[in-house]
């Protein structure tokens, strides 16, 4: 029995080039993979460029179902917030890449749905979804929806923020 | 769709094909293989089938 093979990508970019298999998440006032957050700090009071990332199966092995997708982080102190569009109740699908401008730093949390806030522990059930919806699954190699994020700070927020977030997933073999 | 990007070893890829293809110059392994994921993905691995398990079980 082969198990899947997963990872994390990261979109950038207009053109949407996609970073497989990404080492962190940093956020700040660029938009790039892996961005040096010292060298590229939110100014309190604005945001961070989004982050548009997918879970990707890269190969199923023998396995024949992946499904419950959750993410979670712990939470960012005060006057800063990571706002996602991930959620256990009231998904509203899957968000469509821009294509135009790739990911901003302005708050489009209206258009890409992403105004909740990121749990800070284990969701009870799926909150990212696969193929539009909670109950998704993958059959085969693939992707999960974007999961959107942003951190969005008020003008008293402070440097040094870190959160670890965390993915889960289940398969059944 | 743009390239690809393997954030491992940097190589760039016209596709995602490509991209699972190629044989990474930093883990020796291919995308598709978990020892690209080092060590520890075992680990991942077996959580994520215990869960899945548990839950086929419990319907």
């Amino acid at each position: 029995m082969a198990a899947a093979t997963v990872e994390i990508c990261e979109s950038n970019g207009a053109g949407e080039d996609v970073s497989h298999d990404v080492a962190n998440l940093n956020m700040g006032s660029s938009e790039e993979t892996e961005l040096d957050p010292v060298a590229n700090p939110i100014v309190p009071g604005d945001n961070s460029f989004e982050k548009w990332v997918r879970f990707h199966v890269t190969d199923i092995g023998t396995s024949s179902l992946i499904d419950n997708l959750k993410v979670w982080g712990e939470a960012l102190a005060a006057e800063a917030a990571l706002k996602t569009n991930a959620r256990t109740a009231g998904y509203e699908g899957a968000q469509a890449y821009d294509t135009v401008n790739g990911p901003l730093d302005t708050d489009r949390s209206a258009t890409y749905k992403y105004s909740q806030a990121m749990p800070t522990s284990e969701p009870a059930s799926a909150n990212l979804g696969i193929g539009g919806a909670l109950a998704g699954g993958l059959d085969d190699a693939g992707y999960s929806d974007y999961l959107v994020m942003q951190i969005q700070t008020t003008v008293s927020a402070v440097a040094g923020n870190a959160t670890t977030l965390s993915f889960q997933y289940d398969e059944t073999a | 769709m743009g390239k690809s990007i393997c954030s491992k070893c940097e190589g760039e890829f016209k596709d995602e094909a490509g991209y699972l293809a190629h044989e990474c110059a930093k883990t020796g392994f291919k995308p598709t293989d978990p020892a690209h994921q080092g060590k520890r993905f075992a680990k991942v691995q077996e959580a994520a089938l215990a869960r899945g398990k548990a839950r086929k079980g419990s319907k």
